[in-house]
């Protein structure tokens, strides 16, 4: 009887049990008490709202797995969109514009990757990427004969009954992250780095590749949340993704996934979407002012960060400053 | 006997300007353990890093024979400090640590290798336990096994026995056994001298990174060994001791029956005014913690602390000041100075607040005070205003020292280990500033792994080892001998 899974991958799933408990109370009460909740409507609506943001707090949640942060996801979900828009101008059209974003996001994360393996903290490298990105976008946003391809974006908003197709690509994407940071090699090694970076580069790990790796999914991931969300806009917006960047951390966190590094699931971060996510469609289908939406969010995060300090009494946390990222030979001694 | 597992001739390595280890040779044969032994800062972790190739020496070559079956690792090396992932479980840390190929993780394969060998080590522990959750000796025993997952040709064990229990050390021994049965040849370092003579067959002795002697083992007391390891004569570095204090004097510090939970047990302790009381020990054996204790840095789990005899609660370091304590921490640059700011600065970052009290500083003052700092403890820099950071390591030290030198009401000053990578030079310095503030009636703590100094510097040392302390000591006749045998946990008598 032994699982094919990790046994610490198995525990965190066990420990987000209340996650998912209040994730479905949630649902349960919502559907029973808003008619208007139970719609195909506010169903579609509400998974088509989950795509984007699971697919980018899944990228957030290896660059925090690996203890670093991605505050470049906004920009770069904000570029696919623009990039996307420009398929008039490439050979091949709009597929190819397609793989051009996916590849913009691959590129900025391996740059990002590449920025931290060179000693920038995580928050600077990306914080700065992140400006880098969105100038670029505004400036192709700008350029004559570009328009989303409407044709292609209705491909993308295929719905199988209420569900669209992205928000099945986005469990897809969700599923096998997860099982890629609990069951791979490297995965256990970007959990390892995450941990205590120090001892993974004096045992020899291959943390300069797990490094790249982890904010090269992260990016890959943010522009398959721009895509995401070009199927809601119909728009090329450069600035479209501002909001995901606190979004995507707050999911991350409310997912019980450790701000440090090295300690969560993955798969965590699908409830704790879905809690943002229908509250933010009751607020909506009430009518109660959406800035609520906002104080509600900062609770949320406020709320969750107590319950995991009190639950946290297993593994002691390294709260210690973390020196530079990538600590050569000479500096571990 | 075929070839030697491992031969160094004439190796030798420098970090900048201070050698740390020069002219080491020594072979060791397949199955053999070599005890290395050294007072602490003689260049034993420097050879051992360079023996498992951690950076690679300046002179000389080092040869380990190529590992049996060709699927194990040439060198495993067992660190003071454990190299375990807390996060994870223990068949997960083994799992991370083999050379297995493979895109994905076989977690059937990982679970019966981890089994296997923690089966091996006959160590009470589940494959699936998190290392987080394990005792310290645990995890020890866990770091064992995965360095001997795979036999090597050569394992290094430093002071592996610390953290360990009676029974655990015995499993390590057997462990260790059938590891040299099957051909390795294991470096074994540990002060406690009982294990060295059960376990070792030859001796590597190393003092200020020179190779002392190299022989067997058996010729050896414990005696003759300590001996071997100190040998060395105290310079004029030190001040002359003050005089005695008068008895019934109140102590400035107390700790009374103070323990602190697995580190610390028992630990009673006066601070004299005008005396300077050494607390010596081998590193980790809990004078670390002890020095925290004195500054209220860390809360004791049991006992009570006194300051003039009144029972008190120091709220963190911010307490302490306030009662009078100053607290000088080993690791000055993280803990010490604010490294980007002036020599001013940081000088007056105690007393500061004191001296001004309406929280306006005068500059003509301030200068007259710090003045006075860089001229008594002959402090080089180019202005009180450069940078501390681009001071020598000796110069910051002192600027620390005299930070609390003009400290208003000092009562007691705690130094943990204040003249770690100091020349000697600024050592006869600090050693003498320190000497003059004992001398105004402040009650000096001295934390020190380095003999001489304690020796040199102390009216009255008390040794620690593993968490107690092992008896007080005369300064003026006390020898380093005797110290040693203290801390490494012989008792008085023995």
């Amino acid at each position: 009887m032994i699982s094919p899974l990790s046994t610490t991958a198995a525990r965190s799933v066990r420990r987000a049990g209340l996650l998912w408990a209040v994730a479905l109370v949630l649902v349960v009460i919502a559907a029973i008490a808003l008619p208007a909740f139970r719609t195909p409507v506010s169903i579609n609506s509400l998974l088509a709202a989950l795509a984007p943001i699971v697919l980018i707090s899944v990228g957030q949640a290896i660059a925090v797995l690996y203890g670093g942060i991605d505050l470049s996801v906004g920009a770069v979900a904000g570029l696919s969109t623009v990039v996307l828009s420009l398929h008039t101008l490439v050979p091949g059209g709009a597929p190819v514009a397609v793989l051009l974003a996916l590849a913009a996001g691959l590129l900025i994360g391996v740059l990002n990757g590449a920025g931290v393996i060179a000693g920038i903290n995580p928050l600077l490298m990306t914080f700065a990427m992140a400006g880098v990105v969105q100038g670029l976008a505004l400036l192709l946003q700008s350029t004559p004969d570009a328009a989303v391809p409407f044709d292609l974006v209705r491909v993308f908003s295929v719905k199988v009954g209420p569900v669209p197709v992205f928000a099945i690509v986005a469990l897809v994407a969700l599923v096998l992250a997860w099982l890629w940071m609990s069951q791979s090699r490297l995965g256990r090694v970007v959990q390892a780095a995450g941990y205590d970076q120090r001892i993974a580069v004096r045992l020899g790990f291959p943390v300069r590749r797990a490094t790249i790796v982890a904010f090269a999914l992260a990016g890959l991931l943010a522009a398959m949340g721009g895509l995401a969300i070009v199927t809601r806009t119909f728009a090329a917006d450069a600035l479209v993704g501002s909001s995901s960047i606190i979004d995507s951390i707050a999911t991350v966190l409310v997912a019980g996934i450790v701000i440090t590094g090295g300690v969560g699931s993955i798969l965590s971060v699908l409830p704790a979407a879905v809690i943002i996510a229908v509250v933010g469609q009751i607020i909506t289908l009430t009518g109660t002012d959406a800035y609520y939406q906002t104080i509600f969010k900062g609770l949320l995060l406020l709320a969750a960060m107590g319950v995991y300090q009190l639950a946290g009494k297993g593994i002691r946390l390294p709260w210690r400053l973390r020196g530079a990222a990538i600590i050569t030979k000479e500096a571990a001694r | 006997m075929d070839a030697a597992a491992v031969t160094c001739t004439g190796v030798s390595k420098s970090f900048g300007a201070t050698r740390a280890v020069s002219g080491i040779s020594f072979t060791i044969q397949p199955g053999e353990v070599l005890a290395l032994v050294g007072e602490n800062g003689a260049g034993k972790s420097t050879l051992m890093n360079l023996l498992s190739g951690a950076f690679p020496a300046d002179e000389g070559t080092i040869s380990i024979a190529p590992p049996g079956g060709g699927r194990g690792r040439a060198v495993a090396m067992v660190h003071q400090e454990l190299s375990l992932f807390d996060n994870l479980t223990v068949a997960e840390n083994l799992e991370l640590d083999r050379s297995a190929r493979g895109l994905f993780v076989s977690e059937r394969s990982s679970r019966a290798e981890a089994q296997r060998v923690i089966d091996e080590l006959g160590v009470g522990v589940s494959v699936d336990a998190t290392v987080g959750d394990l005792t310290v000796g645990q995890r020890q025993l866990v770091e064992v096994a995965k360095a001997i997952a795979v036999p090597p040709t050569l394992l290094i064990l430093d002071e592996p026995t610390s953290s360990l229990e009676g029974p655990q050390v015995e499993l390590l021994f057997a462990a260790v056994r059938r590891l040299t049965a099957l051909g390795t040849a294991v470096i074994f370092v540990s002060h406690r001298m009982d294990e060295l003579f059960e376990l070792c067959a030859t001796v590597l002795v190393m003092r200020d990174g020179e190779q002392v002697e190299f022989g067997r083992l058996e010729g050896h007391s414990r005696t003759s060994l300590v001996e071997s390891m100190v040998g060395r004569e105290t310079s004029a570095l030190f001040p002359d001791r003050a005089a005695a204090t008068p008895a019934g004097a109140i102590a400035e510090l107390e700790l009374r029956d103070v323990g602190l939970a697995g580190r610390l047990e028992s630990i009673s302790l006066s601070l004299l005014p005008g005396r300077v009381t050494a607390i010596a020990g081998l590193d980790g054996h809990g004078q670390g913690e002890i020095a925290e204790i004195l500054a209220g840095a860390l809360r004791p789990t049991s006992g009570e602390v006194l300051v003039r005899g009144e029972a008190v609660r120091l709220r963190g370091p911010r307490g302490a000041v306030r009662r009078g304590i100053g607290y000088i921490a080993p690791n000055r640059r993280l803990d010490g100075l604010l490294l980007d700011k002036s020599v001013a600065a940081n000088a007056m970052l105690a007393a500061g607040p004191r001296l001004f009290r309406g929280g306006v500083y005068s500059g003509r003052r301030e200068r007259s005070i710090v003045g006075g700092i860089i001229a008594d403890l002959a402090v080089k820099c180019s202005s009180m205003l450069q940078p501390i950071v681009e001071l020598s390591g000796g110069n910051q030290q002192k600027v620390l020292v005299g930070r609390w030198l003009v400290f208003p009401d000092l009562r007691v000053l705690v130094l943990n280990d204040p003249t770690r990578g100091v020349d000697v030079g600024s050592r006869a310095q600090i050693y003498s500033a320190i000497r003059a503030i004992a001398a105004d009636g402040v009650a000096v703590a001295l934390i020190s792994t380095d003999m001489q100094e304690i020796l040199g510097l102390s009216d009255e040392i008390h040794v620690v080892y593993s968490g107690r302390l092992m008896g007080a000591l005369d300064a003026e006749v006390a020898t380093e001998r005797a110290v040693m045998h203290l801390a490494m946990g012989a008792h008085d008598d023995d």
